[in-house]
């Protein structure tokens, strides 16, 4: 999720135009936050642009990026959460922190990526791989089925298959060596953390 | 990153300023506080699902503009900036869409096509790819109850401009136009036994909706674009109706004569029931959804039984059986009180719909998604040119309405 200052100083402001961009720089990664939780893409669509429309209702301010991402962040928490409840389901990231504990104190920094990061590398990875495989994996994105793919492609489902795990690990290497490429440079964020020490 | 000021946490949930948070909330903004909260907001490369999310993000990026658009009409609509929008609460009430359906629907009077439209143009200058905006001509009115009955002897007779009371009599038996709209058979004076019962037929236009109650007492709702053939009394074994287009029956009880119902070479047969059936012509399949009773449908040699909640389709020489959904059921029967349904209906099916009801033409050019994300009604006496502003609000689909075919198309 990227917010500039000045798309932050901007909806400080309450400009219409930055209404706009805050909804486009933050729409589809809340989304998949979402979905992540609850597995249902509509609710998880609505969820979201309550909270985003509700900031922008409220004619909040905000003093840095990160309370804009805090806001978002817990609203959407909140509103699946509710969701959770109402659905009498269990919060799927609790029960992933207790899976991953023993494991917390290995450094694992490299392979976690911010949605629209992660979507980058995606993208960027898709075309280093071959053609078919490319095609399965894009397929697969597109939700689309095993027996769907192979019809698509003219193949046979085995070769979906073997296509497939083939194209997951080859992405995976790639998003493995160029994790810190692609997304924004670590030290731009360091400067906007001394920033809003300094000045927040 | 650990000073959040609590205006701003009250708000993310909803609240006050000054009301307290609940343990779950306090929570949650632990999470944001410890770090946490950018441990979930992350995705694991190595997670099984990692291409589905990607997938889900390359979509919701490419629609996101659509989206905005929706948002941005819907509040025009209800001229209230960004009202909050509820999250719906229970997993299966898709309360946070409909919602924005329903504020369009309530509000939108002249005042809210009115401010639409300016928005929309205002809007046009700013915005790089402007939508067509529905050219608002002349009002198309809603349908309403009028139809056509034809007599055995060929004589017709328009019930819309026919005072009520009796208006005919046939082989003992009258015909009276009752003052909601509706006409009723019921026997004059002795019923000659064994005489052949006379055909009328009840007819419908595009914008026309009728009720008729036959001699047996059974009641029959016509959906516009519809035809009823049936005799003046059931003198047989049986009694049996011919329909072309929609109907709603709730057929009196008789053991021992038997109901039946024909509808484009596919047989319904009932003995004391609700149920409707629907046979036009341009859907190539009879639906037959039973409300309470039972029924059976036959279609060549094949014979099932379906009980209430269920709809039966034919097509070509099979005959499926699917279970509705309380929702499911009152969409089948939306027609039958007053309302246009959307929900699980494909562009063509609303259009189809439209067609019947407000009498237009309809086209749906080519590159038109085959369905739409629109949930919920519209009810029927709404007029047209609001009805197509309510359409619009999907993020997928434009419906314009040009000249007197409403035309749809991929929204770009």
């Amino acid at each position: 999720m990227h917010i500039t200052n000045d798309l932050l100083a901007r909806l400080n402001n309450n400009e219409p135009s930055a209404h706009a961009e805050l909804f486009k720089a933050t729409f589809a990664e809340l989304t998949v936050f979402v979905y992540r939780m609850i597995e249902n893409e509509d609710e998880s669509e609505d969820i979201a642009i309550s909270a985003i429309t509700k900031l922008l209702g409220k004619k909040l301010t905000f003093n840095a990026v990160e309370q804009l991402k805090a806001y978002l962040y817990i609203s959407v928490r909140n509103g699946a959460l509710n969701y959770l409840r109402a659905a009498q389901k269990e919060d799927p990231f609790k029960k992933q922190l207790q899976e991953n504990m023993p494991l917390a104190e290995e450094p694992v920094i490299n392979k976690k990526y911010e949605m629209d990061h992660l979507h980058r590398l995606v993208k960027a990875g898709l075309g280093r791989l071959e053609k078919q495989c490319a095609a399965v994996i894009r397929l697969t994105m597109e939700n689309k089925q095993p027996d769907e793919i192979a019809k698509a492609l003219n193949i046979s489902p085995n070769q979906v298959y073997t296509q497939k795990s083939k194209g997951i690990k080859q992405l995976r290497e790639f998003i493995e060596e160029n994790g810190g490429k692609y997304g924004i440079p670590v030290v731009i964020i360091l400067l906007a953390l001394l920033c809003k020490l300094c000045f927040g | 990153m650990n000073a959040i000021s609590g205006n701003i946490t009250q708000v993310a949930f909803g609240k006050s300023d000054d009301a307290p948070l609940t343990r779950d909330e306090q929570e949650i903004c632990e999470e944001w506080t410890s770090g946490k909260a950018s441990d979930y907001m992350k995705v694991d490369a190595e997670d099984p699902r990692m291409l589905e999310f990607a997938g889900l993000y390359d979509k919701l990026e490419n629609k996101k503009e659509e989206v905005w658009e929706s948002i941005e009409a819907t509040h025009a609509i209800t001229q209230a900036p960004f009202r909050e929008i509820p999250i719906a609460q229970a997993p299966t009430a898709r309360i946070g869409k409909r919602n924005r359906m329903l504020a369009a629907a309530i509000i939108t009077g002249i005042a809210g096509v009115f401010a639409l439209y300016h928005f929309i143009n205002n809007d046009q200058k700013n915005v790089p790819a402007p939508n067509n905006v529905p050219v608002v001509n002349n009002t198309i009115e809603p349908g309403r109850e009028r139809a056509v009955l034809t007599l055995a002897d060929n004589r017709q007779i328009d019930l819309d401009n026919t005072p009520d009371g009796v208006i005919a009599v046939q082989d003992q038996m009258q015909i009276s136009k009752k003052e909601n709209n509706q006409i009723v058979y019921s026997t004059s004076g002795n019923q000659k036994t064994g005489t052949r019962a006379l055909n009328n037929q009840l007819t419908t236009p595009y914008g026309g909706e009728y009720k008729v109650t036959l001699a047996d007492g059974s009641t029959v709702w016509l959906n516009a674009g519809s035809s009823l053939n049936y005799p003046t009394a059931f003198t047989g074994n049986d009694r049996t109706v011919e329909i072309n287009g929609e109907g709603f029956f709730e057929v009196a009880e008789d053991k021992t004569k038997p109901f039946r119902v024909l509808a484009n070479g596919t047989e319904v047969q009932v003995t004391g029931t609700r149920f409707n059936v629907k046979a036009y012509d341009t859907d190539k399949l009879v639906t037959t959804t039973l409300v309470n009773g039972g029924v059976s449908v036959k279609r060549g040699n094949q014979l099932k039984r379906i009980k209430p909640n269920q709809q039966a389709i034919t097509s070509g020489d099979s005959i499926r059986i699917r279970n509705k959904t309380k929702d499911e059921m009152s969409q089948a029967l939306a027609w039958k009180n007053g309302k246009i349904n959307l929900d699980g209906e494909s562009v063509q099916s609303i259009l189809d719909q439209i067609k019947r009801w407000y009498n237009v033409k309809i086209r749906i050019e080519s590159g038109t998604p085959e369905t739409t994300t629109l949930t919920g009604t519209i009810e029927r006496n709404t007029p047209l040119e609001t009805v197509l502003e309510l359409l619009n609000t999907n993020i997928s689909v434009q419906f314009t309405l040009q000249d007197h075919t409403v035309v749809a198309k991929e929204k770009k």
